[in-house]
């Protein structure tokens, strides 16, 4: 595949796009999954181009402001 | 300061590296935004000697080339500037050279360049989409070979027109130009060398010699029309 993209006959632009695409669309997954969110939004979102990166970037914001700890029962009434 | 207020500041403080790291990222732009000109100038001019050799920048690695470096048997050796320069069909033997020797190298500026062209909106601190890496010669000239970013058609690196220069900072012509301007020597020998390989390449001009003294050697050179 390396030769194939260093000869030409495999365009950079597409294949890149396409390998991006594959690992947005594994890690929206995944974390809409383990959330409960929409499969099919983040899989439609995952896929389109330039906007994928954005959209994964909120899906990490989601596990990071999930990943909040609970306090402790004595300083809940505070 | 109340414990509640200080704990949410220290949550706040914890979360905002991660932020940070998020937003240099950098998100989707596929700049091509390199030097060099793509319509090389019809005649090469002494002017400006090395004038695109610094930026640091971009360029991220000076690799010495030895002098017996091929691209196999038969093939012309890479041991100069102007081969490249001279001969664009050698370019691509070169990068060939390029992957089989400096392995980490080639791939590494490669995968940097094409994920800053990818995603380097965000990050406006440095530029890596086509980075330039440098290469030096036995005879100690150079050139300069660009990384593909993400508009280029090959997964190969690209001469950058006008950068090969001798050992003391004058331009070599490249294919399909001549040379115009006053040439500055640090020896006779460089000079001579320099004028050797021009002929060597069946460059026509004029030669006259403007200044003999031991510290500046200095020639002008004139196209031949």
């Amino acid at each position: 595949m390396l030769d194939m993209l260093r000869n030409g006959e495999l365009s950079l632009a597409p294949f890149m796009f396409a390998v991006q695409a594959i690992l947005f669309v594994i890690v929206n997954l995944t974390i809409a999954h383990k959330y409960h969110y929409s499969k099919k939004v983040a899989l439609i979102a995952s896929l389109i181009p330039f906007v994928n990166f954005y959209v994964t970037l909120v899906y990490i914001a989601i596990v990071i402001l999930n990943s909040r700890k609970e306090l402790p029962k004595e300083h809940k009434g505070s | 300061m109340p414990p509640r207020i200080l704990k949410k500041a220290t949550m706040i403080l914890n979360r905002l590296p991660v932020l940070v790291m998020l937003s240099l990222a950098g998100p989707v732009a596929a700049s091509e935004h390199n030097t060099a000109g793509i319509d090389a100038p019809v005649v090469m001019t002494a002017a400006t000697p090395s004038a695109r050799t610094d930026n640091n920048l971009r360029m991220v690695a000076k690799i010495k080339v030895p002098g017996n470096a091929c691209a196999g048997p038969g093939y012309y050796p890479f041991n100069s500037a102007w081969e490249l320069a001279r001969n664009p069909s050698s370019r691509q033997r070169f990068d060939d050279w390029i992957k089989d020797n400096e392995t980490v190298t080639y791939y590494g500026t490669q995968i940097t360049s094409i994920m800053d062209s990818m995603f380097g909106a965000l990050n406006p601190f440095i530029d890596l989409a086509g980075m330039e890496l440098r290469f030096e010669f036995a005879d100690g000239s150079h050139i300069v070979m660009k990384a593909p970013t993400l508009a280029s058609a090959r997964l190969r690196f690209s001469y950058v027109p006008g950068s090969a220069s001798d050992a003391d900072g004058n331009p070599i012509a490249d294919a399909g130009t001549t040379f115009k301007g006053i040439y500055t020597f640090s020896s006779r020998a460089r000079q001579q060398q320099f004028l050797e390989k021009a002929a060597e390449y069946h460059l026509d001009f004029r030669v006259k010699h403007l200044d003999d003294t031991a510290q500046h050697l200095r020639i002008e050179i004139t196209p031949i029309n």
